[in-house]
């Protein structure tokens, strides 16, 4: 026997074998695995949160105000920093830019309150699908959110697309405006999903405090061009 | 939009399971000689791909890290899960099924072979895998893994008795 011949009788001495297994079964499996993940996750996260609550409080409000916004809503900040909740991680980059990430439910005044710190203007709301649409008239669509080198999707329409993590820049909207930042969050067999839209507004004060991105009948998107 | 992501993936992942699993258990099979054991293996590592599909579906070669990981997986979750889930019939005597057709004479002489070379048996011949391929999923030099296979296969070749004697 030759060494081709050899490892074809391998080879088919195997042949019979199957998984009797579905690729359902082993999902369901990996679903478990990955909310035992989640869970151990947002544990460590709620720990965090609570030694922050009785530690940290002090850094910050001594940290926090040293990166407050000037006057035209800039922050001067050139130190990474992070700040961490349950529901939601702010992170603080050296160019003065925040990396925002909904991780689950997110208190909307809390996030506010830290975006707001970290020099960026605007307001934090959850989705809800009661409330009224976005009045188009009053947002700057400039630049789309998420930008388009972030994203390996194909471009899109501005400010719908949601993603985990959106950086947010105060350059990102014009003197006088401010960013909604929008969390949805959506229920699946293996736990929430949470995700951040972005859109720009021309006056911060025309930013709504409750705002629904989806037409609750139809899912359409009710952005402009569709 | 997040909830099409999620159903793209999984009929991703079924299409990946699917093409691979059989091929994979035959070498898993091949490597650790004990079918069930096997088919708890490939279960395993398909479980943890698909809670780390993101990662895993971006590997240049994910049915090599699918290999690997099988080969570094001990008894797991997977069959402690099992054991979970099947008291249900804790009344009834339990069998162990066989999968039949398998040459169970050629799987005792593969067991005879040293570890590393049923491995690189495993996924230079079962599965097809190229010698660097091989090399990088079990961690060790091109040189040795045409040394191991070639030692396998003259081994092999001297208690494969030919169809036609």
């Amino acid at each position: 026997m030759n060494d081709t011949e050899v490892a074809v009788t391998v080879k088919d001495s195997l042949a019979n074998l199957h998984m009797r297994r579905s690729a359902d079964d082993v999902m369901a499996v990996g679903d478990a695995h990955r909310r035992r993940r989640r869970r151990s996750n947002l544990a460590i996260t709620t720990v965090a949160a609570v030694a922050a609550c009785f530690a940290v409080v002090g850094v910050t409000l001594a940290v926090y105000p040293s990166r407050a916004p000037t006057a035209d809503g800039r922050s001067d900040t050139n130190t990474p920093n992070e700040m961490r909740q349950v529901g939601f991680t702010l992170r603080l980059n050296g160019d003065g830019s925040v990396d925002f990430t909904a991780n689950d439910l997110v208190d909307p005044a809390a996030a506010t309150t830290a975006l707001n710190n970290a020099g960026i203007a605007g307001r934090v709301v959850v989705h809800r699908d009661a409330c009224a649409p976005v009045n188009w008239d009053d947002v700057a669509v400039v630049p789309p959110f998420p930008r388009p080198k972030e994203t390996s999707l194909p471009p899109h329409r501005p400010g719908i697309m949601g993603e985990e993590t959106v950086t947010l820049r105060s350059s990102d909207y014009p003197p006088g405006g401010g960013l909604l930042v929008v969390i949805v969050v959506r229920q699946y067999p293996e736990g929430n999903w949470a995700h951040v839209s972005s859109l720009a507004y021309e006056d911060v004060n025309k930013i709504p405090t409750c705002v629904q991105l989806y037409d609750p009948g139809t899912g359409a998107d009710p952005s402009p061009g569709t | 939009m997040r909830w099409l992501d999620v159903e793209r993936e999984r009929a991703e992942f079924a299409k990946f399971y699917n093409e691979h699993r059989d091929d994979c258990l035959r070498a898993v099979t091949a490597a650790v000689g004990n079918p069930q054991l096997a088919e708890d293996l490939v279960a395993d590592a398909f479980a943890k791909a698909w809670a780390s599909w993101r990662k895993v579906a971006r590997h240049p070669t994910p049915r090599a890290w699918l290999v690997r990981t099988m080969l570094n997986t001990r008894v797991s979750w997977w069959r402690r899960h099992r054991r979970e889930v099947a008291l249900g019939d804790h009344d009834q005597i339990a069998t162990v099924q066989r999968p039949t057709g398998l040459d169970e004479t050629l799987l005792g002489i593969l067991q005879q072979l040293p570890q590393r070379q049923r491995e690189v048996v495993a996924l230079r011949i079962v599965l097809d895998l190229d010698t660097q391929a091989t090399a990088r999923a079990l961690g060790i030099a091109e040189g040795s893994v045409k040394a191991h296979l070639s030692r396998a296969i003259s081994t092999l070749r001297k208690h494969i008795v030919p169809a036609d004697r």
